[in-house]
């Protein structure tokens, strides 16, 4: 199905992943280029396929929403105080955005807790070196068409946020392998200023929302510059390598939900296996450790996310199967019940994967 | 109250309980404690209770971070993480939010023909490489009930029919170990997905504790 390609970033949400193989999410991506009005229609017409049973005049607004969020992820510069709650605790954020010529610089500093902040830097057109061209890859042209198969949008109300005026669009997962998402959007920028994983019950898992936010103001170098001793620096992980590894030599994913595609993650510890993966709204990681001791299978929840872990026993050795990410626990565990190793690699399970948790 | 207390050891049992001492009641049932063995048991059962009425809310959430943040510190080296900045010495701490662990299922060697016997969850890989099988389910530490249940599809989840489960306990240093590493899982899976844009990975980073 056709339709009007990643055109659609959720700059607040999304992870953004320029890892990500080429079948690309657009929600991943970073929006950068404006959607084209024919495109849009492309899009608008392939959405009505997919579902039918919704008004058109919701469909259209919430596709109007969230094709404006694009823009707003591209070209904005802010300065705000955000909270995020998650089960039953609350931690406030105050975020500095600059978008510069060739790329976008974030401090995100946590004012509660101990002193600690995150600095980021994305390139501004895709991965360094590369430029705009790495956007224009046709080989990413099916991502929105993937996220549309697995999330219904629809327009939900107006609200207001932050004390500004927002746009409420619902994600409604087509399916109960993932969450669903209410999002508002900033009537005036189309910023994301509101974002909220619900379960299959409708239940709140986790609310990320601005309390305060000024758009498109100056932002100096200096409030850019990390302030705390305890920084993590994150730079958006590379285009330096090739393609995305799909999953560990070792080991295999039987199982995913389907709109899950796998990215790499910028290293990997020794000891241990990782794949990760996303739907360019949730995301889940697949650790696998070799541990002596029997494991007891488990199951962890925090907020939106869960983790599973299972024993996987090899003729000689056990490992520890463990999933983690934003998705139900039914999900993950069949997940992790997938899991298995590689058979032609199975001979090099043991080196591979030599550490403990 | 301080009026229970001069009673009897009970009283003071209950008001320990209820945490209903002052510094100098406290010490001196700690002495009754430590002096009377039969107390000592009343007092366990006491805890007992406890912890069964409180599982009657169904869910158990636990703020992991003091011990999280001893586990960790307590780490001979700190891990390697994912990407750069002042990570390695930072530990591992649920400070933001309650880690809720539920359904552990503990694995047990299974032989069929022998009734499995507590203890032996001493898993060691023997000669005869042991099959595992989950026996029962039960919450991490000695408080509550499972709360996570399996559906009856998931063949890997199904209890050993005919046996009654035996759980051995586990050890502090067991459930320290679990849940180290459930914490470390789940930072190792936010910091990975906060390294790209979107700021929901960044505002689920489980908080860095400092290491002094």
């Amino acid at each position: 199905m056709q339709r009007a390609d990643r055109d659609v970033a959720v700059p607040l949400l999304a992870m953004g992943a320029p890892r990500i193989p080429p079948r690309s999410l657009p929600f991943f991506s970073r929006g950068r280029r404006h959607l084209a009005g024919r495109q849009l229609l492309v899009g608008l017409a392939g959405l009505l396929v997919v579902s039918p049973a919704l008004p058109l005049e919701s469909l259209v607004s919430a596709e109007r929403e969230l094709t404006r969020m694009t823009a707003a992820a591209a070209n904005l510069s802010y300065r705000g105080t955000a909270t995020y709650e998650q089960a039953g605790a609350l931690t406030t954020l105050r975020v500095v955005r600059a978008v510069r010529a060739d790329r976008i610089l974030e401090r995100i500093e946590y004012l509660d807790g101990p002193l600690e902040e995150v600095i980021r830097e994305h390139g501004r057109f895709g991965c360094a070196g590369q430029g705009p061209a790495a956007d224009l890859d046709p080989a990413t042209a099916s991502g929105r068409a993937a996220m549309i198969e697995h999330y219904q949008p629809a327009f939900l109300d107006e609200a207001r946020i932050a004390g500004r005026g927002v746009v409420r669009i619902r994600l409604q997962p087509r399916d109960h392998y993932r969450y669903g998402h209410l999002l508002g959007i900033d009537r005036q920028t189309g910023l994301l200023l509101q974002a909220l994983t619900l379960d299959h019950q409708g239940r709140l898992l986790e609310r990320f929302q601005f309390a305060d936010i000024a758009v498109g103001v100056q932002i100096e170098d200096a409030e850019l510059e990390p302030q705390a001793a305890s920084h993590r620096l994150l730079r958006t992980a590379g285009c330096e390598s090739g393609a995305a590894q799909t999953s560990p030599p070792g080991w295999r994913a039987t199982w995913v939900p389907p709109g899950f595609v796998s990215w790499s993650a910028p290293a990997t510890p020794r000891g241990t296996e990782v794949m990760h993966f996303t739907d360019g709204f949730s995301a889940f990681s697949v650790f696998i450790d070799a541990h002596a001791a029997a494991a007891p299978m488990l199951e962890a929840r925090r907020g939106a996310t869960v983790a599973y872990v299972r024993l996987f026993q090899g003729p000689t050795d056990g490992y520890w199967i463990c999933v983690v990410g934003e998705v139900p626990m039914p999900t993950a565990r069949r997940i992790a019940e997938g899991i298995e190793p590689r058979p032609e690699a199975s001979s090099t399970v043991e080196v591979r994967a030599s550490g403990g948790p | 109250m301080s009026e229970d207390i001069h009673l009897q050891p009970q009283s003071q049992l209950s008001a320990l309980m209820d945490g209903e001492v002052d510094e100098f009641e406290l010490r001196r049932a700690i002495e009754l404690l430590g002096a009377d063995s039969e107390l000592r048991e009343k007092w366990r059962r006491y805890q007992v209770a406890a912890s069964a009425l409180h599982s009657e809310s169904g869910h158990w959430q636990v703020d992991l971070s003091a011990r999280i943040a001893a586990a960790v510190a307590a780490e001979p080296a700190p891990r390697r993480r994912l990407l750069t900045g002042v990570l390695g010495r930072a530990a591992v701490a649920a400070s933001v939010a309650a880690l809720t662990i539920a359904g552990v299922r503990y694995w047990l060697p299974f032989d069929p023909a022998e009734p499995v016997v507590a203890g032996s969850a001493a898993i060691t890989q023997g000669a005869v490489a042991p099959v595992y099988r989950p026996m029962v389910e039960r919450p991490l530490g000695i408080q509550l009930p499972a709360v996570q249940t399996v559906a009856a599809t998931d063949a890997v989840a199904l209890p050993i029919e005919g046996q009654e489960p035996v759980v051995p306990p586990l050890s502090a240093a067991q459930e320290a170990q679990i849940r180290r590493y459930v914490e470390e899982r789940m930072l190792r899976h936010a910091d990975a997905a906060a390294s790209h844009e979107g700021l929901l990975p960044v505002a689920r980073l489980p908080r860095q504790v400092e290491d002094r």
